[in-house]
């Protein structure tokens, strides 16, 4: 099932009233939201307030999406214009000169979070990075390639299981054999 | 959770789930809390690995948004598709299939043909019309007793003349009385020869038989 068609599942489901479904695609799609406000506003909470509202937004209106685009696309407006109207209100104008609203992906928000990280939160991201880093050089080879493959290089289950030479179950076998091991390593640190 | 079931939520998280256990897995995510924990944990490694950052305060998001929305839901809105699965609930099925055994169990019973002869008659009964006519023979067989006529004679007399009393009264009277009608072989009622005959040549310029016959 490619993340197109289960969003769309997610999508009926909320317009049916389940609201797990909603929790669901609020978990997916959280961080891509407040990465993009980001490039709007340079205060992190504002961020979080924006993309409150623009996931609110989003959940009253789902009664009225009918899906002739997906449903990120669709969110992905919602958050744009949230974040413009507030600028407008707030009689401020956007922090960035120019902003290629087609490919929120290529701006760089590290720069702009390094502004603004806590020194606790700099201490704690480090922690987890490294824990993370040790935990994929204790792997098996087999598990670190799969997860390296797909986490990295964003490749699909098909290609791995190409480029590793193994069935695609195997692949999907390794990679969650890597997830796992690494969660246990990390669960102290994000519980 | 059994590690076939993390398994599959790993697949989920990078959409290569088969469609054949997605419908499943999703149905489940949505109502188990704790499965979509497991989903976010997984979405979380991925963002560690590479070395993604987060916004501060971050976690707390996704507990905002549910407080926000609370108990408010959307508007169902029920599509063409739906309905057919919804287009007859439960209880309406079970009453509309209690109702179609009765009038089967009743109408069979009513249908069915056992070899009673008894029944026919029974059938013949409910056909025939609701009303009887008597034979002429019952008429006369059945004629009124002196004391009938006694009071059909005193009761016409303050009855008015086209009463039903009234023709009962003047039947009788003439039947018994007068003595004019006899029955015919055939079992009709038949006047004398003679007023057959009057009637015939003055019967259109005399307003009433009676008045010639006497």
């Amino acid at each position: 099932m490619t993340a197109e068609s289960s969003d769309a599942r997610l999508v009926r489901r909320v317009q049916k009233g389940d609201k797990g479904a909603f929790d669901l695609l609020v978990l997916k799609y959280q961080h891509k939201i407040v990465n993009l406000v980001m490039r709007y506003v340079r205060d992190p909470d504002l961020a979080l307030d924006i993309s409150q509202e623009a996931f609110l937004k989003a959940y009253r209106a789902l009664p009225r999406f009918r899906g002739d685009s997906a449903f990120y696309t669709w969110l992905y407006r919602i958050a744009v214009n949230t974040a413009k109207n507030h600028l407008a209100a707030a009689r401020r104008r956007p922090m960035d000169v120019e902003l290629d609203l087609q490919d929120p992906e290529q701006y760089d928000l590290h720069a702009k979070l390094k502004e603004t990280d806590t020194p606790e939160g700099v201490t704690m991201s480090r922690e987890l990075h490294e824990t993370v880093e040790k935990a994929i050089e204790a792997l098996p080879e087999d598990l670190r390639t799969a997860i390296v493959l797909r986490e990295l290089e964003g490749m699909s289950y098909e290609e791995i299981a190409q480029t590793m030479d193994c069935p695609v179950g195997t692949v999907r076998s390794r990679i969650f054999r890597a997830r796992d091991a690494i969660g246990k390593k990390i669960g102290h640190l994000v519980d | 959770m059994n590690e076939a079931l993390k398994m599959q939520i790993s697949a989920f998280v990078d959409g290569e789930l088969p469609d054949n256990e997605s419908e499943l897995l999703l149905r489940r995510l949505c109502q188990d809390a704790e499965m979509r924990r497991q989903f976010a944990g997984y979405l979380r490694i991925g963002r560690l690995i590479r070395r993604d950052r987060d916004v501060p305060g971050m976690d707390a998001l996704r507990g905002r948004i549910a407080a926000a929305l609370g108990d408010e839901s959307l508007p169902i809105h029920e599509k063409s598709a739906d309905v057919g699965s919804g287009f007859i609930s439960p209880t309406t099925g079970i009453a509309v299939a209690a109702t179609v055994a009765v009038v089967a169990l009743f109408g069979l019973s009513r249908m069915s043909v056992p070899d009673d002869e008894g029944l026919f008659d029974a059938v013949a009964i409910d056909m025939a019309p609701s009303y009887t006519e008597p034979s002429v023979e019952d008429v006369l067989m059945n004629s009124p007793s002196e004391r009938q006529l006694d009071y059909l004679r005193r009761h016409s007399d303050s009855s008015p003349d086209f009463g039903a009393s009234d023709i009962i009264y003047r039947m009788a009277d003439f039947q018994v009385t007068e003595g004019l009608v006899v029955i015919e072989p055939d079992g009709h009622l038949a006047g004398t020869g003679e007023e057959d005959t009057a009637e015939e040549e003055g019967g259109a310029a005399s307003p009433s038989g009676t008045s010639q016959g006497q």
